[in-house]
């Protein structure tokens, strides 16, 4: 799927559509990582912009050290952290009070997600804190490796196992309150 | 939720804003860079005008700063000694109201008390005062036969200061003082200023404008018979003063007994004679030349200046005359 790279290096000789392939690959897994930072669906379509209006005007330089995904995964997330340094709030997510998904959350949700079971575990996935649900989208959803997850959340691969770990006996424990279970964790 | 499309297109309305933004900000800052550029290089222009200018005017400065320097130091040595001669007066002016009469001698030795370097600094002041004193009573008994027409007189009367004009000083070989003396150089003896003053029977140093000053390499000296052993037969010395320039010149020619061979005959000429102190003299001048020539304590002076006023030469001459 990663044309990423080869479309990147189309934009950058003076191909406009380039762009908008990569938009189109990119930007409905992004935004439902960087709504893992905000827990807002709009503000996280915002900073998946913000994060593509960067891609164009700044053109870093892809240094081919991790897949394209992986790259623009951490322009997105540095792009939601500064968002959140401003805004001076870290949202971390209250158990006892998990918001309704909107329609359009959902509509981004199917067509992203598609296999219904791991929608389940995606809502149960919005009770956990933070750093639990951008570990378990990363692997689970985004199917990156831990190396990949690593250099996304700036941690070290030992870190990023140790939090994959912690993070699926959560997501078990939520699950199982729920009275689902699923055979992947 | 947009589409691809649609954020594509939002994207790239972004693009266009953030370029719009960033152009601006380029325009300013070249604005602003442009403006700090003009500023330093003025800045720098200034200081370069500034560092040249100081330049050029050290250059000048180096012979001004030392006209300059001098000119404190006269000053300096003017308030001082100006100071010194009001303390002077004053103290002789009480010893005058206690005493009712008071010899030249006398009066000579107070002021030489007053003046130590004048006769050495104050070393051996009673010998020195013993041989003017022993000279000026030689000199009584010999100078009106010498020159009758200038016996010694310190009489208070008037001066009578008569300048006469001439175009150019006479010259003329035939007119100078007939008569050589022929110096041996064995004969010659060295003299300090201590031992010149002793020699003569009167001062020999006048009180001179301050920026002038006596020549440092002023050599002083007389003639004795029978290799500086005998009888002195020559004492002619010549004095000089001048400024640091030489603009302003003095020569003071003093010999004993007679007024020094090398003068001119102003005194055969017809020229009218000025009277200072009592002492008669004749006083000449032509553009910047002043010469005068006269007897004093059976002392001959020639003296000429060379850039000072009259008023300066009289007030020297007068210095000499006590």
């Amino acid at each position: 799927m990663d044309n990423g790279s080869s479309n990147y290096r189309r934009f950058l000789s003076g191909d406009k559509n380039a762009l908008v392939d990569i938009i189109r690959d990119y930007k409905d897994g992004l935004i439902l990582y960087l709504n893992h930072f905000v827990q807002d669906i709009h503000i996280a379509e915002d900073l998946a912009e913000d994060t593509f209006v960067k891609l164009a005007v700044k053109k870093p330089k892809d240094k081919q050290k991790s897949s394209f995904k992986t790259w623009i995964y951490t322009i997105g997330r540095n792009i939601a952290i500064d968002y959140l340094r401003k805004k001076k709030r870290h949202p971390e997510i209250d158990l006892d009070a998990v918001a309704e998904l909107s329609s359009e959350e959902e509509d981004l949700e199917l067509s992203y997600v598609k296999k219904e079971e791991k929608i389940i575990l995606h809502r149960v996935m919005l009770r956990l804190k933070a750093e639990y649900r951008q570990i378990l989208w990363l692997i689970y959803f985004e199917e990156l490796s831990c190396k990949e997850a690593s250099m996304i959340m700036k941690k070290t691969v030992h870190g990023v196992e140790n939090l994959v770990y912690r993070a699926r006996l959560k997501l078990k424990e939520e699950l199982e309150k729920e009275g689902f279970s699923y055979e992947g964790l | 939720m947009k589409d691809y499309k649609e954020m594509a297109d939002s994207v790239f309305e972004k693009i266009e804003i953030y370029k719009r933004k960033r152009q601006k900000t380029r325009k300013t800052i070249l604005k602003i860079s442009t403006g700090l550029s003009s500023v330093f290089i003025l800045v720098i222009a200034a200081f370069l005008i500034r560092n040249y200018h100081n330049l050029s005017l050290n250059n000048e400065s180096v012979e001004m700063k030392a006209v300059s320097e001098a000119r404190d130091m006269v000053t300096d040595l003017k308030e001082e000694t100006l100071e010194m001669a009001e303390g002077t007066m004053q103290e002789l002016s009480k010893e005058e109201d206690k005493r009712e009469w008071v010899s030249p001698l006398e009066e000579m030795q107070e002021k030489t008390e007053v003046i130590p370097e004048r006769i050495g600094e104050g070393e051996d002041e009673s010998d020195t005062l013993k041989e003017i004193k022993s000279n000026e009573k030689k000199s009584d008994k010999k100078s009106s036969a010498f020159l009758p027409e200038l016996a010694d007189s310190t009489e208070e009367t008037e001066d009578e200061i008569i300048v006469n004009q001439l175009e150019e000083f006479n010259e003329r070989q035939e007119d100078r003082v007939a008569g050589e003396v022929i110096l041996n150089e064995k004969d010659r003896v060295s003299l300090n200023k201590k031992e010149l003053l002793s020699n003569y029977s009167t001062n020999v140093f006048p009180s001179v404008p301050f920026d002038l000053i006596l020549q440092k390499d002023s050599k002083f000296s007389i003639y004795k018979k029978n290799n500086g052993k005998g009888e002195v037969y020559s004492d002619l010395n010549i004095i000089s003063y001048s400024n640091r320039d030489y603009s302003r010149t003095i020569s003071i020619e003093v010999q004993s007994k007679t007024i020094p061979l090398s003068c001119f005959k102003l005194y055969q000429a017809k020229n009218q004679r000025s009277k200072i102190k009592g002492v008669e003299m004749i006083i000449a001048k032509n553009k910047r030349q002043y010469l005068i020539e006269f007897m004093y304590k059976n002392t001959g002076f020639l003296i000429s200046t060379e850039g000072l006023t009259e008023k300066e030469v009289i007030d020297m001459v007068k210095s000499l005359i006590y």
